[in-house]
């Protein structure tokens, strides 16, 4: 909403500066979003007094003036000496009041007004013509000026071409400001100054009632006001009214549009006029409105030119019930518009049910000042009045005759609500010390009627103006009371909030830990969208996967489903670095997958938390004093197990993962992670293919688990007793097996815990050789670092010995393993 | 030479050769010259049954002093020359301690992630838990529980994704992805007696082209407190103190009366710009202040619509977003940084 000031201030008397004003309305709760200023060329021009004015010593057509230009800096301040001003005007002198341009003043142009000497005499400003203020083309002379005009005014505040326009954001609870009318009086309710709102009715109305008007249901169109205006000459606007539209952002269209924009701004009754011929008339000559439900696939060519397909939740304006005229609330039809032929103009005044603008509005994307308007609400009381200020118009400056008929459809009259208002209510939501007067006081000023209802329950009985639907209950007033009282006067206060304790919950604390141990093996926290692209299926090898969730409605055609797997997005982010040649790249993310679950009363899907990563390029990096390392399998498990280990979810067991459902896992490179019997996801080397299906060259080892599996296993609180420290000495003895190659760890690893014996408390794999002249072809050498201790006495060497040697004979026996203990 | 003179040189020659000792090795070949079983002064000891009795005494005691003073000697000579072989050691260990650290990698936790905690963190402190639901909702959980008109705006498919149900015919459907983290609020109040004091950080979606102010998927945190006699004085308060805490304690604080459907009042949060300190400046637009959330008391009909009693309860609630303190706190110009997880831009936080 633009505001003109000075329209503004026709309409309520403002005693307080722009600035003020601009500051009263944002505490209140009209955001000012920008002060634009017309006129801004002419600041330091005013009106002076020529004092006198005498031949130029040394030139035969230059005067030098004294010129008295009145108080410096506004009414009040000290008047400034008289200035000497040299001028080459035919017509200047003394006694004249002339515009003059002082030192600093930039006129059109970029005419940049100093003090100079003319054949050497000293001017300090100049005395300009219309032309030189961009005002006209008279250039034959100086501008002079009414005797009248106010000396030291500014010029362009004086010729009334200075106006400042406040671009307000009015929000959707206050249709009553998306007009002057509405805007006025929240201003006057604001500073306390009185309203000046008249509404003028046609002088000389001529007998007559050419509109006849229908409305098939009432609910849709609770009142219409037609109004017919006979031989309207249609024509430019005069500039007032030109120049008051422009100032509120309106282009200027003729007469007759202009006026019904002009209502429209001043009292926010969207107005809407037809050309009465275009309607049929009757045996008396007479139009038939009739206000109907469009018919499925019906179609009206809109005002902007194109033709819009309708639906039965949308309203017409038809002639006689049969050709749509408009397309009602929202636009008019292109074919019932006003022209430059137009003699009658049928007059429409009516109020539609917002719901079905709003949807109407938005279905065929069309949005007017209109359908604006009528979405928010707008007063049916009004209708008729401001009817008659156009009619008033119409006849003042397109010569319209006004029929004197008024052909108002009511048939749903407003219901003014009434509020009981308990003022200790107030006080008690605001937590203000807010006098009973000061509320009736304030809502009176919003135009609402209060009275006293009961002294003894200190209640009042509201009834709101018509203009302000918003206001229908308790806490409707209270929220007006407390914007009028002044927020930021309540005194800040912080609930006494007993019986409440702040925590996070252990589920999340522990998803916390999560994060914390993967930034400590160094990979950092990504964070990607929650849709998937449409490809990420075929980029990793068309896995089998549960049904996605699907939008109806996405942003484009390529992320139209929620992402299954937490891999395509961060595989993007892994390419987005490498493509910038940020070759080590570390990232993890904690998010939500999306599975569709039709079983679920809502149909809301399974929405589980997934933990993922990817590593790629070095673990170490290249550096003066370490070797560089490129990341592998291994790094990925370890940063899996200190998670586990640090949520103390029992034993991890790896199993090669499936390449069949599996297929962006390199095989024999990945393995499924379980925990007991459950399936905490995969960990592995992406697949070459998925890697170039994502623009990826490099190896990359990725990592998916269900984090809320992870949390679901972790141990309970209680029962992480602590295991004693064994201060008993060690006895560690390195073991080395030759083995089948395609003997796994884990094989090898059980059967030595298993037969070491009871005071067997560790088995570290320390290395791993082939060499098929040393080891042998299709065997590998294993090497372990074994430590004995026993918890209450020191272990002897024959002891450990024996219990090596038990162990030797098993492992050669059970795995075909040549053994090697020392 | 008498026996006495002969101690005498003896010890004199012990202290000079101690002296000119110069590795633990001379060290020890001085005191087995002088003090070891066939050392000089040893020899003398072994000697004494030739001196004659009267002397013994004195020599006895001659050689005893000889003796200790060599030994001490000995052993202050044994410290010079260990400190002086710390000393070398020690300046064979000199390094460049200029040299660059050993890489370690370090992660870093994204940006948006340490704002919605570090804001956790504070309402935790003030007692709030902090509650999340599900990112699929109802249409009456993210808009007809909280009071949002059957024909507004937000509700329209240009400004809420909708989700395709088994039910429906795939052009309107009463699933969608939450719009705000509010339908969490909603949940938790039905699910909840008062008080209720929560904090709901949460991704929310809504359907806008990825610009630098925009991002269809986005953070908010929203917080929720209903208990009995909350004021708009205790909102104040609350968030009065959330913004010092975040923003600095010398930001001022202003409440602008807005509009949301929600709550009534309702109000906008500003912040006195950092920038300028609130005189106004090119980055505050000239206005002194940045707007940094929306609050207000929990509008009456929500509170009945989670079955809360609004003549026994009363609350407040606020909402803002993550990725909008992360402008204001780090001036980052473009949110879409955010979400390319550049490592550059990553390991800056």
């Amino acid at each position: 909403m633009r505001v003109s000031l000075s329209w503004l201030k026709q309409l309520v008397d403002i005693d307080v500066s722009t600035d003020e004003l601009v500051s009263r309305l944002i505490d209140t709760g009209t955001e000012v979003e920008a002060v634009e200023t017309a006129g801004e060329a002419l600041n330091h021009v005013v009106v002076g007094y020529v004092l006198t004015c005498e031949e130029h010593p040394n030139s035969d057509h230059l005067h030098v003036c004294t010129v008295d230009v009145g108080p410096v800096g506004g009414a009040g301040s000290k008047p400034a000496a008289p200035l000497t001003i040299v001028c080459g005007a035919p017509n200047v002198a003394a006694g004249q009041k002339v515009p003059v341009a002082c030192v600093g003043a930039q006129l059109p142009g970029d005419f940049k007004i100093k003090k100079s000497k003319l054949r050497g005499v000293e001017s300090n400003g100049m005395i300009c013509s219309a032309r030189e203020l961009g005002l006209g083309q008279d250039h034959d002379g100086i501008m002079v000026l009414d005797q009248a005009a106010p000396l030291g005014q500014n010029i362009a505040e004086y010729l009334g071409i200075s106006d400042t326009v406040l671009v307000c954001e009015i929000t959707p609870n206050r249709p009553d400001c998306l007009s002057m009318r509405g805007f006025a009086k929240e201003v006057s309710a604001i500073l306390g100054t009185p309203l000046h709102l008249a509404f003028q009715s046609p002088r000389n109305p001529h007998p007559g009632q050419s509109a006849q008007v229908d409305v098939e249901d009432p609910t849709t169109c609770p009142r219409y006001v037609a109004r017919v205006i006979h031989n309207v000459q249609i024509g430019p606007s005069p500039a007032w009214l030109t120049q008051t539209l422009e100032a509120a952002g309106v282009r200027s269209i003729n007469n007759v549009v202009d006026i019904s924009n002009y209502v429209m701004l001043l009292t926010g009754q969207p107005l809407h006029t037809f050309d009465f011929d275009t309607y049929s008339h009757d045996e008396e000559g007479k139009a038939h409105v009739v206000v109907r439900r469009a018919h499925a696939s019906e179609k009206i060519q809109t005002l902007d030119g194109i033709e819009r397909t309708l639906a039965p939740d949308m309203l017409l304006i038809t002639d006689g019930g049969k050709k749509p005229m408009a397309l009602a609330g929202v636009m008019g039809g292109l074919d019932s518009e006003i022209s430059d032929a137009t003699t009658s103009v049928l007059l429409e005044s009516a109020v539609f049910a917002p719901g079905m603008i709003s949807k109407t509005s938005r279905d065929l994307q069309l949005v007017s000042e209109a359908s604006l308007r009528y979405e928010r609400g707008v007063d049916r009381t009004f209708c008729d009045t401001a009817a008659d200020l156009a009619c008033a118009l119409l006849e003042e400056l397109a010569g319209g005759e006004v029929e004197s008929g008024v052909t108002d459809v009511y048939s749903e009259p407003y219901e003014a609500p009434t509020i009981t208002l308990r003022y200790q209510r107030v006080r008690d939501i605001t937590g203000a010390p807010i006098t009973d007067d000061f509320m009736m006081a304030a809502l009176t000023s919003l135009g609402c009627t209060c009275e006293n209802a009961s002294s003894k329950d200190a209640t009042a009985t509201v009834t709101p103006p018509p203009t302000r639907p918003d206001l229908t209950r308790e806490c409707d007033l209270t929220e007006e009371i407390l914007r009028l009282w002044g927020m930021n006067q309540v005194t800040a206060t912080i609930p006494k909030g007993t019986n409440v304790a702040g925590k996070r919950t252990l589920e999340q604390l522990r998803a916390q830990t999560i994060a914390q141990k993967l930034i400590a093996f160094g990979a950092s926290e990504a964070q990607t969208y929650c849709f998937a692209e449409n490809t990420d299926k075929e980029l990793l090898g068309n896995p089998d996967l549960p049904a996605p969730v699907e939008l109806i409605n996405p942003l484009t055609q390529d992320m139209r489903t929620m992402r299954r797997l937490m891999l395509p997005g961060l595989m993007r982010a892994l390419q987005y670095n490498v493509a910038r040649n940020i070759t080590d790249v570390a990232l993890f993310e904690q998010g939500r997958v999306f599975y569709a679950n039709q079983e679920s009363p809502e149909n809301q899907p399974k929405e589980p938390c997934h933990l993922g990563f990817v590593l790629t390029g070095n673990r170490t990096p290249r550096a003066w004093n370490e070797h560089e390392r490129a990341v592998d399998f291994y790094d990925a498990k370890a940063a899996i197990e200190t998670i586990t280990e640090a949520l103390k979810i029992p034993k991890l067991r790896y199993k090669e993962a499936d390449p069949a459902t599996y297929p962006w896992l390199q095989p024999g490179k990945a393995a499924l992670v379980y925990s007991k019997k459950t399936l905490l996801g995969w960990v592995g080397a992406v697949h070459p293919n998925a890697c170039a299906a994502f623009a990826v060259t490099q190896e990359v080892i990725a990592a998916e688990l269900d984090q809320d599996a992870l949390l679901a296993l972790a141990e309970p609180l209680q029962k992480s007793a602590i295991k004693p420290t064994q201060d008993q000495p060690a006895i560690k003895i390195d073991l080395a097996l030759v083995v089948p190659d395609e003997l796994d760890y884990t094989t090898i690893y059980q059967r030595i815990t298993s037969a070491g014996g009871k005071y067997l408390e560790s088995a570290v794999l320390f290395d791993v050789y082939t060499d098929a002249t040393r080891v042998g072809e299709g065997k590998k050498s294993l090497a372990f670092t074994l430590t004995f201790r026993a918890p209450d006495r020191s272990l002897t060497s024959e002891e450990v010995a024996a219990s090596v040697e038990k162990l030797t004979q098993k492992l050669e026996r059970g795995l075909n393993a040549q053994v090697r203990a020392g | 030479m008498g026996v006495q003179e002969n101690i005498e040189q003896i010890k004199t020659d012990g202290l000079a050769a101690l002296k000119q000792a110069a590795s633990p090795e001379a060290l020890e070949e001085v005191r087995l010259g002088f003090l070891g079983k066939k050392g000089t002064l040893t020899k003398i000891l072994r000697s004494m049954k030739e001196v004659s009795p009267e002397e013994r005494p004195l020599i006895g005691k001659l050689v005893n002093a000889a003796q200790k003073e060599l030994e001490s000697a000995l052993a202050a000579q044994k410290e010079i020359l260990e400190a002086a072989a710390l000393e070398e050691r020690i300046a064979e260990g000199t390094i460049d301690v200029t040299l660059p650290a050993r890489p370690y990698a370090q992660g870093h936790a994204h940006v948006i992630t340490q704002i919605v905690q570090e804001i956790e963190n504070l309402f935790i402190g003030l007692g709030y838990t902090i509650v999340d639901g599900p990112y699929v909702e109802t249409e009456y959980f993210n808009f007809t529980s909280l009071n949002t008109p059957a024909d507004h705006p937000s509700r329209s498919p240009r400004d809420t994704f909708y989700v395709k149900t088994s039910r429906e015919n795939n052009q309107v459907s009463d699933l969608l992805l939450r719009t705000q983290t509010s339908p969490v609020q909603m949940r938790t109040m039905q699910a909840q007696k008062p008080p209720i004091y929560v904090l709901c950080p949460g991704k929310v979606f809504r359907p806008d082209t990825a610009d630098a102010s925009h991002l269809p998927q986005f953070t908010q945190i929203e917080g929720l407190v209903v208990d009995k006699g909350i004021t708009f004085a205790d909102l104040k308060g609350t968030l009065d103190y959330f913004a010092k805490a975040i923003f600095g304690e010398e930001r001022k604080t202003r409440y602008r009366p807005h509009f949301f459907p929600f709550t009534e009042p309702s109000c906008e949060l500003d912040v006195s710009c950092a920038a300028c300190g609130g005189s106004g400046c090119k980055f505050c637009k000239g206005e002194g202040w940045i707007e940094v959330l929306g609050c207000g008391i929990v509008d009456e009909q929500v509170l009945i619509n989670a079955g809360i009693d609004p003549e026994e309860y009363s609350g407040f609630a606020f909402g803002m977003g993550a990725e909008r303190v992360a402008c204001l706190r780090y001036g980052l110009g473009d949110i879409r940084e955010l979400v390319q997880n550049d490592m550059r831009f990553l390991s800056q936080f």
